[in-house]
């Protein structure tokens, strides 16, 4: 009989599952690796190489954004007790959660009369993806700052005052921030919805032109090679650098966390910040979306598409979502409480995640292509979205596996050893139910972050069967304004619900 | 000749590089309480899961009854094999399930049929004097009836060694009286030996009749209680004098 003992003792097993799942997970694509040879140098040189170019000024620009704004925000947000905390740091954080086009479309209709090309498109782009990126650093500064403790708090208090616990956070939670500063200008690399809303040549906009406009496969292959590699480079200092702090970060601690400062002029103060970004953020492009809604009948005529899309919509989310929860806790549970494969497995997904969407959903393609019917329901239907999806969002859900696992404590398993409680008893009647809410909250983040990747959906879903952010990236163009006003803001209704559901779950599970 | 108990045969034990236990032979005999002594980190609670099974040595063997039943790397008698029960620092109380489910799931690798493993569940939780409490979860009961919970699964497999890994720290000194004062009891009416970590001079004496006293990893003193404290050699049993 195997019992629940081997869940805390170390073994051979954890390293070879592990990669196992990298593997699994790196798998679809491998087989765009076969474009590698047809590559020359030229591709740098091009069109694609100034867009290329273009990708990297807006993620560096982005990236200071992210953190001159967000690491602050974050740090005030931590340390100091203000109104309305949950909603204004939910309300903060829902640009994270939805696709990037939906900025743009809000920002661009500010201007009556789409003029979009008032906007000068690099100063478009940098603006709508750090919308999304301070909320980013935001978020993971205030957890990094949480993570001290109360007795740590009141010590820099009694060293120094109010001061000294601003000094304190601010230092403790700078690495954090800027790991996501990074990560969130990473990201911008591959997302192609912005740039072609300004009408900007980026990386991944040329991509998506080659394989949907030119229907040249091997070109969109290279094309997408190379900004893999151009990811990477910058992906692997922050996965080096953030690997071994997040493994740290993730071990459970049994310390009072801290407790904010009472301090009214300052309170005051964070809440104004907060509210400048949820205005500057989430009010002024919403209203670029609610502006054309004014003849009240545009929400009439989104209905029949969103009547269209909402299944295949919520398909792909909860399916990417269940896909990325069930790989990802396995990985945690694989690793368990292994010190250097944490760091290891922290760093190979930081790297893994950083990578563009489309490779993998090319290399499905790919395989698509050659294969059998008897595949399609694997490499050309709806379950192929739902799996490129949950692989892409694997390491969000690993990570969240890994922070929960590490809060359960190792003498269950052992004290489950020494009574002959069979493994899987364990997993089902003391496990499971320990993690259920994590998996919940994971499952619905990922489900939303999923649906706001509009590459996989686009490269990928089989005809008929786009999700709604799909529809109104394809929409955009030629429908009138206010029908893309109304889906956006359809879809953001429903962003917003699913945000307040993670917040709610999220509090209970800390309380 | 063998010895009927446990045995610690020069183990050695590493974590992270970092040597816990180093060369260490001792012995645990059956009928007789022992502590456990020594400075923090100096190995106490390492000795515990190696006895039990839940660590295996790197070097050495581990006997039980003359038998060895741990060798360098792998362990020969699965831990629930050993007749021993724990009840560790922090308890580890399954969160999720009511006292009485906690006993009943304890009771997974014993052979008994549902029917049965309840009575016996019921009977542990009534001998620790928390069946009224069966259908709470760990959540919704004090620390003191969180560990009568610990104590009530350990019970319930009637096991040859009870091992107490700081059971009591953090308790107040009324609910540490009288959990000492019942502990001594059942382990006389249902003949199980205690093995007893614990920092606390009072606890050791009202329980064990002989002590193995550590400093890093090492075994520093071993043998019945009252005659290490008549001359001992170790500053651990020296300021235990003291306090006495």
């Amino acid at each position: 009989m195997i019992t629940a003992l081997p869940l805390e003792q170390p073994g051979r097993w954890r390293t070879v599952g592990l990669m196992l799942i990298v593997l699994v997970a790196m798998s679809p694509a491998v087989p765009l690796l076969s474009q590698v040879p047809g590559m020359t140098p030229e591709i740098l040189t091009g069109t694609f190489g100034s867009a290329l170019i273009n990708s990297l000024k807006i993620a560096t620009m982005v990236a200071l954004v992210g953190l001159f704004v967000g690491w602050p925000a974050g740090v005030l947000a931590a340390c100091y007790e203000f109104c309305g905390r949950r909603v204004l740091l939910a309300a903060a954080s829902l640009p994270l959660l939805v696709p990037s086009i939906l900025w743009a479309i809000g920002w661009s209709a500010l201007l009556p009369g789409g003029r979009t090309m008032e906007i000068p498109p690099l100063a478009g782009c940098v603006v709508v993806f750090a919308t999304a990126a301070v909320p980013l650093v935001l978020i993971v500064t205030y957890l990094a700052a949480r993570g001290l403790s109360g007795s740590q708090i009141d010590a820099a208090r009694l060293a120094g005052g109010e001061r000294c616990v601003v000094q304190l956070v601010s230092r403790h939670a700078v690495v954090p921030a800027s790991i996501a500063a990074g990560l969130g200008a990473v990201m911008t690399l591959s997302d192609p919805g912005p740039a072609q809303i300004f009408g900007l040549r980026s990386g991944a906009a040329e991509i998506l032109i080659s394989f949907s406009a030119l229907y040249d496969f091997s070109l969109a292959a290279r094309q997408c090679l190379a900004l893999t590699a151009v990811a990477l480079v910058v992906a692997t200092p922050l996965a080096l650098f953030g690997g071994p702090r997040i493994a740290r970060g993730m071990l459970a601690r049994q310390v009072h966390s801290m407790h904010p400062l009472r301090e009214p002029a300052m309170a005051g103060v964070t809440s104004v910040v907060l509210v400048v970004i949820i205005l500057v953020g989430v009010i002024l492009p919403l209203s670029g979306l609610i502006r054309p809604l004014a003849d009240g009948q545009a929400l009439m005529r989104a209905w029949p598409v969103v009547r269209r899309t909402a299944g295949d919509t919520v398909l792909y989310a909860s399916g990417a979502g269940a896909f990325a929860i069930a790989l990802g806790f396995l990985l945690a549970l694989i690793i368990g409480r292994q010190e250097r494969l944490r760091v290891v497995a922290l760093g190979v997904i930081l790297a893994v995640f950083a990578l563009p969407p489309a490779m993998m959903a090319l290399g499905f393609v790919y395989l698509g292509a050659d294969a059998p019917a008897w595949a399609d329901p694997v490499l050309r239907s709806r379950l192929s979205v739902c799996l490129v999806s949950g692989f892409r969002f694997l390491p969000v859900a690993a990570m969240i596996g890994m922070w929960s696992l590490g809060s359960a404590s190792s003498s269950w398993a052992m004290v489950a050893g020494l009574h002959g409680v069979p493994m899987g008893t364990y997993l089902r009647r003391v496990l499971w139910p320990f993690l259920l809410p994590s998996a919940l909250l994971g499952w619905m983040l990922i489900g939303l972050l999923a649906t706001a990747d509009i590459g996989t959906v686009l490269l990928l879903h089989p005809p008929g069967a786009g999700s709604l952010p799909l529809a109104i990236f394809t929409v955009m163009a030629n429908a009138p304004e206010s029908l893309v006003a109304a889906l956006c803001m359809i879809y953001l209704a429903f962003a917003a619900l699913l945000v307040a559901g993670i917040w709610t779950v999220a509090g209970r599970q800390r309380g | 000749m063998s010895v009927r108990g446990f045995e610690l045969c020069s183990v050695t034990v590493n974590y992270s590089g970092h040597p816990a236990l180093d060369g260490l032979s001792a012995v645990v005999c059956a009928g007789r309480h022992t502590a456990i002594l020594g400075p923090s980190g100096c190995g106490k609670t390492t000795v515990l899961r190696v006895l039990s099974g839940l660590a295996v040595p790197g070097a050495g063997q581990v006997r039980l009854n003359g038998k060895v039943v741990s060798r360098p790397g792998r362990s020969i008698l699965a831990p629930y094999r050993r007749g021993v029960a724990m009840v560790f620092q922090d308890l580890a109380l399954w969160p999720g399930l009511s006292a009485l489910d906690n006993v009943l799931l304890g009771l997974s690798g014993t052979d008994l049929r549902r029917g049965k493993a309840r009575e016996r569940a019921r009977e542990a939780l009534t001998v620790c004097g928390i069946n009224h409490l069966a259908d709470r979860v760990p959540a919704e009961i004090s620390g003191g009836q969180q560990q009568r919970v610990a104590l009530a699964r350990a019970m319930a497999v009637r096991p040859s060694y009870l091992f107490l890994d700081e059971p009591f720290a953090g308790l107040d000194l009324m609910t540490r009286a009288g959990l000492l004062g019942d502990i001594a009891a059942l382990a006389d009416r249902h003949a199980f030996t205690i093995v007893l970590v614990t920092h606390d001079p009072a606890e050791v004496m009202s329980l064990c009749s002989d002590a193995i006293v550590l400093e890093a990893g090492t075994l520093c003193e071993f043998g019945q209680l009252d005659r290490l404290l008549a001359d001992p050699v170790s500053a651990t049993l020296r300021a235990f004098r003291q306090r006495i």
